[in-house]
């Protein structure tokens, strides 16, 4: 891989679901680009088209799905690879860590064995060589007594653990790239911490590339390089993270940033705070697919869907008719 | 050793169900019609003869005395004599055990095995025009009673084709080879029932487990569909087959009798045919009381096998 | 003593020919079925002495050459024996276990299939004096049993003393019973019997043929069970209960070069749709049965179907003892009120299905001894019903029946009865096993269609134990000393010319007072590969297996 093509580029993704009621575009033109050894944290409400994002890259949308566009992994656009040579990036270049970790282990497999099959598939490693590196990834990631632990079964472990063990999981061939899909979401706050701190670490030693997909603004903040927030399966806004904490310029940030609670408070009590619900991604209008639910809406917003165009410079993106300033707005 | 314990501990609870089984067969058998004597001796039969034939095997005593002089003849492994030919009804049973035990099991062996093997081919290919015959022909053979099947096999096999030979059979010590021969079509005959049940019930679980996260994450890991089938989607899905598959042990050995008497098998099944035509009493009751015990002991194997099969079952 | 009695039609089944799948238990029985009345009819003198080589019978395509030894052959038939023990012997219908025993037990003498006349097996001849009352049988010189123990006259005395013994129970016992024996030497026996009987050999022939080593029954507890020990063409090497068995030659046969086949296996097909399909794809060399419809089972097949003609009936008993059937003048309202052919045909829906002309068989000596079954008079049936209402005793009447074929006949008979006027018909169908407890053993019924068919080829024992008072099948219960007489002017006669009068007056009687009305025919099936030969049957069409050789 060049040093000057970027990691991951995804351009103009799309993804299409025919439903016996017509097509769903679930994804409408992604652009995403990553360096290697940076984070971008991936924010919106469910539905917004980041899980299914994640799911695209990875190869895992669901059956009937048409993906257009490109995705291209170190030079390689996977939505063209054969099968079979994309299967030698996933895995392997990119790993995966989902949202529950109580469905994404297998219950009749033992962990050790669900840790370490992909390194035994990709790296070529023998039966016991798999099993010696599953029980150093499970180290790695803090499950204690791991080379008695990796015979258990994942019904034998806490949520947290359970988490440890898909991290270990992805980690097995040393990605380049790791996409955590709402990794904590499904564990409690003090869970939660740990489990995004360790993968930080790993990510910090590894030098790895990360992709963050969350729901929650406080989640990826300081943990990201780059923060992208999407909205009907669209990225509406993309800039530094500290940037759009400090002068975010789309409405839907805006509301996003504002429904953070002040202190922690229980999961899943965040976004509720935005007003009215998620577009239906079957019957789009034209225009701004945010306006029903801005406060903001002016004529053009209606009118015509409008252009990603960059604040300042090239490092922030956002496509609002009537963006705030929220330095402005704040000084 | 824990599976152990627990089959020793599935064995206790059989002994009641066995007890009522017993029981059961004994009632059913004093109101089954007719005289076991006067069938036996014929249409010249004489009163004297009857009543001593009655004597003999004590059908002129109370019910409840029979039955507790059966049940203690059991215990000590006699079974007494078979009415018909004399020999003993243990000899008899365990003539014919053998084969039934073979048709049953090698016909339950064929349908999983081919019902895992379709089932698996069609999940990977939801929705495709495969998948689509699969669950029609699987409906097709559900709704096809093994007696219809039987005489379509033979038909197809035995008449047009020749490869097959239309009844009969060959002990396993005249060869493996000739034995087979001669078992082909009716372990088929009964196995397609069964594939259809088996195909059906994996069928559905395999697509409720491949919507699974987890095998979601198996695939984003980069594994084959052929590795993750077996290894992550297979195993998941087996529960209801074993529970279809002990359940269908009762439908196998009700099947058998059909099947053995078409084709001419000697096993347990003809044997009790045989029986009830002749009024052959001990005989008939014996083979009741094994057939029972064989189904109980299948199901308590499905129940531990649970255990091997999800880990999160726990043995007691 | 209820009188001797020949000829056990044991079992009851629905005859050939109907739905198997509908009635498995049904299907199942036909292992009893089909069979029934020994019986054989003697011919001009009362000896066998016919030598075996003449005695070859009606094959169609009878065979040309000299036979050939090897080969194997597989016949298919019905049901397995469930014993070795003559005294078990149901009857000698050759898909039952008449066939496995005649292989391994040989004859004493043999009748033929056809004409019943008597013929010599492992006995020479068996001769009367000249009042019928003692009958000199001999055996054959250096006849062994398998086990090389001596076939003598002290052995079939033993076999049939055991069968006299009612501690044996042996079905057979009323005929081992009718006479006492006297050893004279090594190879003759003296039979004595109280009342003359010139059919005493064709008793002899059916229901006391099969000897059993003495030796083997004494120091052999599976004689009867594994281990059949006899002195027949055959001896059993393997028997799988249930399947088959399979025969080798007995090399202590008598009869030097004989049996020609190196092995014989006897198949147990129990169900008729696979027993028609074993036949029409070539899968056995032999199928014997009384079967109707054979010709279309070989269609397009080598298969040979030589014809045999037999004599009996397919036939429905009124109980005589119990009205309102005591009473004769309803049994014949019922004989003209229904149509016969009809009722044959529900009863056999195949092709050759109708109603007898004669009890006999065409080679029979007694087959046109006037036998004219009263014609269908519906005026005359319906004036017998009403007459026998007005003397308040009604017609009204259920008819027992089991199987498919007696169900069929039974709705039938009950329909064609719905156009009459005072008779009233109810069905009570059962389950075949419980046909002859329930109808020959307890005499419950009216009237009943007894299940399969019955073989008759001679008037003793076949006639006699149908008519005779406590004949063993004499379902109807009747009793007439007038009729009993007649049956004792039949037996006490020499001459075949004597035997027919005697058995005219013995019909006369029984149309007038008709205890059972014939309603069927019965047909002899037998289909076997061109190149088996050597067909030669008896009994109720058993085959001589020493004589079966293979062409090819």
């Amino acid at each position: 891989m060049s040093e000057s093509s970027p990691l991951l580029d995804v351009r103009g993704l799309r993804c299409v679901i025919p439903t016996p009621r017509g097509e769903v575009q679930v994804l409408s033109g992604v652009d995403v680009s990553l360096e290697k050894g940076q984070t971008l944290g991936l924010v919106g409400e469910s539905g917004s088209g980041k899980s299914m994002f994640a799911r695209s890259i990875m190869g895992i949308s669901p059956p009937h799905a048409r993906l257009e566009g490109e995705i291209n992994f170190a030079g390689q656009d996977l939505l063209t690879l054969p099968k079979k040579a994309a299967r030698r990036v996933w895995g392997k270049r990119i790993g995966m860590v989902f949202q529950d970790p109580m469905t994404s282990l297998n219950p009749v497999v033992r962990i050790g064995r669900q840790v370490g099959e992909a390194a035994e598939k990709h790296l070529g490693l023998s039966r016991q060589q798999a099993r010696k590196r599953a029980i150093d990834l499970l180290e790695l990631v803090g499950i204690p007594e791991p080379a008695k632990r990796h015979r258990s079964y994942p019904h034998e472990f806490s949520g947290g653990m359970r988490q440890r063990v898909t991290i270990a999981m992805a980690l097995a061939c040393e990605p380049d790239l790791l996409i955590a899909d709402e990794a904590t979401t499904a564990l409690d706050v003090t869970v939660q911490r740990q489990i995004l701190d360790l993968v930080k670490s790993i990510q910090t030693d590894r030098q790895m590339a990360m992709i963050l997909v969350s729901h929650d603004l406080g989640v990826v903040s300081d943990r990201c390089d780059d923060v992208a927030v999407m909205y009907a399966g669209r990225i509406v806004e993309k800039s530094p993270t500290d940037r759009l904490f400090s002068d975010h310029r789309h409405r839907y940030t805006e509301a996003l940033l504002q429904a953070i609670p002040r202190f922690d408070t229980p999961k899943h009590s965040h976004l509720a705070a935005i007003e009215g619900k998620p577009p239906n991604l079957a019957a789009l209008s034209t225009g701004c697919p945010f306006a029903p639910r801005c406060a903001h809406e002016i004529d053009a917003c209606t009118e015509a869907m409008p252009p990603m165009r960059s604040a300042e410079d090239e490092l922030h993106w956002f496509a609002c008719a009537n963006p705030s300033r929220s330095k402005e707005l704040l000084s | 050793m824990v599976i152990l314990r627990a089959v020793a501990e599935k064995l206790l609870y059989l002994l009641p169900v066995l007890l009522l089984v017993t029981l059961a067969t004994t009632l059913l058998i004093d109101l089954l019609p007719g005289d076991p004597a006067v069938t036996v001796l014929g249409l010249g039969a004489t009163p004297e003869q009857v009543e001593r034939i009655n004597t003999e095997y004590g059908f002129d005593r109370p019910f409840y005395e029979r039955y507790v002089t059966w049940l203690f003849g059991a215990l000590t492994g006699d079974f007494g004599n078979s009415l018909v030919t004399s020999r003993p009804v243990l000899a008899e049973i365990t003539a014919r055990l053998p084969v039934t035990i073979q048709l049953t099991a090698m016909s339950l062996v064929l349908a999983v095995v081919f019902a895992i093997i379709l089932a698996l081919v069609a999940a990977v290919k939801e929705g495709s025009k495969f998948d689509r015959m699969m669950a029609a022909l699987a409906s097709a053979s559900m709704s096809v009673p093994p007696f219809v099947a039987a005489v379509v096999l033979v038909f197809i096999f035995a008449l047009v084709l020749g490869w097959s030979p239309v009844a009969g059979y060959s002990p396993l010590r005249d060869g493996l080879g000739r034995n087979l021969y001669y078992m082909a079509l009716p372990v088929i005959t009964m196995a397609m029932l069964e594939t259809g049940f088996f195909y059906r019930i994996l069928r559905g679980d395999l697509g409720t487990t491949l919507r699974e996260d987890y095998i979601l994450a198996a695939r984003s890991k980069g594994l084959g569909t052929g590795y993750i089938m077996l290894r992550h989607a297979l195993r998941p899905s087996l529960f209801s087959l074993m529970a279809m598959v002990g359940l269908s042990v009762g439908r196998l050995l009700g099947g058998s009798v059909i099947v053995e008497y078409f084709f001419s098998i000697p096993g347990l099944g003809q044997l009790l045919v045989n029986s009830v035509t002749t009024l052959d009493i001990p005989v008939i009751q014996a083979s009741v009381v094994l057939i029972a015990i064989f189904y109980v002991l299948i199901n308590s194997t499905v129940d531990v096998l649970y255990s091997v099969v999800d880990p999160r079952v726990k043995l007691r | 003593m209820s009188s001797p009695t020949f000829g056990q039609p044991k079992i009851f089944s629905s005859p050939m020919g109907h739905r198997k799948y509908l009635a498995l238990l049904g299907a199942l029985t036909v292992p009893f079925a089909l069979a029934s009345c020994g019986g054989d009819a003697d011919g001009d003198d009362q000896g066998a002495e016919t030598d075996q080589d003449d005695s070859a019978n009606g094959e169609d395509d009878a065979s040309n050459g000299e036979p050939v030894s090897g080969g194997e052959v597989t016949q298919v038939i019905s049901v397995d024996t469930s014993t070795w023990d003559p005294a078990r012997l149901p009857n000698m219908n050759p898909t039952l276990s008449a066939s496995p025993f005649s292989a391994v037990y040989g004859q004493l003498l043999y009748s033929n299939v056809e004409s019943g006349e008597v013929e010599p097996g492992l006995a020479e001849s068996m001769t009367p004096n000249e009042d019928g009352t003692v009958w000199e049988l001999t055996l054959r010189d250096g006849v062994e049993f398998s086990d090389g123990t001596a076939f003598d006259a002290e052995a079939v005395k033993t076999n049939w003393d055991r069968l006299a013994d009612p501690e044996t129970s042996a079905v057979s016992a009323p005929a081992a019973q009718s006479f006492e024996s006297e050893v004279i030497d090594e190879l003759t026996l003296e039979l004595t019997t109280e009342e003359p009987d010139f059919f005493l050999d064709r008793v002899v022939a059916s229901q006391l043929t099969f000897i059993v080593s003495p030796t083997a029954m004494d120091e052999n507890p599976d004689v009867f069970t594994d281990d059949p020990v006899g002195a027949g063409p055959f001896v059993l090497s393997e028997a799988v209960s249930g399947s088959h068995y399979v025969y080798t030659p007995n090399e202590n046969y008598w009869d030097e070069g004989k049996p020609y086949l190196d092995q014989l296996t006897i198949q147990v097909i129990g169900d008729r749709q696979q027993q028609r399909d074993t036949v029409s794809s070539q899968n056995t060399d032999l199928f014997i049965a009384n079967a109707m419809g054979a010709e279309e089972w070989i269609a397009g097949t080598d298969m040979q179907l030589p014809s045999f003609d037999v004599g009996g009936s397919r036939s429905m008993f009124f109980n005589t003892a119990r009205a309102p059937f005591d009473d004769p003048r309803a049994r014949e309202a019922i004989a003209l009120a229904l149509d016969l052919e009809d009722i044959a045909y529900a009863n056999e829906p195949e092709e050759g299905s109708t109603s007898p002309d004669s009890l006999f068989a065409e080679d029979s000596p007694f087959y046109d001894v006037d036998f004219a079954l009263p014609s269908q008079d519906p005026d005359e049936a319906q004036r017998l019903f009403d007459e026998l209402a007005e003397e308040g005793s009604p017609v009204e009447f259920s008819i027992v029946a089991g199987g498919a074929g007696g169900t069929r006949s039974a709705e039938l008979i009950q329909s064609e009865l719905g156009a009459y006027e005072n008779v009233t018909v109810n069905l009570d169908i059962i389950p075949l096993p419980n046909f002859e407890e329930q109808v020959a053993f307890r005499g419950e019924f009216d009237l009943a269609i007894r299940p399969g068919s019955m073989f008759v080829n001679s008037p003793s024992p076949g006639i006699d134990q149908l008519l005779r008072t406590g004949g063993v099948n004499n379902i109807s219960n009747y009793s007439s000393d007038e009729m009993d007489e007649l049956l004792d002017a039949v037996r006490a006669e020499s001459e075949v010319e004597d035997q027919r009068d005697a058995l005219s007056e013995v019909f006369d009687l029984y149309l007038e007072e008709l205890p059972w009305l014939p309603f069927g025919n019965t047909e002899l099936v037998v289909t076997h590969i061109p190149e088996l030969e050597g067909i030669e049957l008896f009994e109720e069409g058993t085959a001589r297996y020493q004589e079966l050789y293979r062409t090819d």
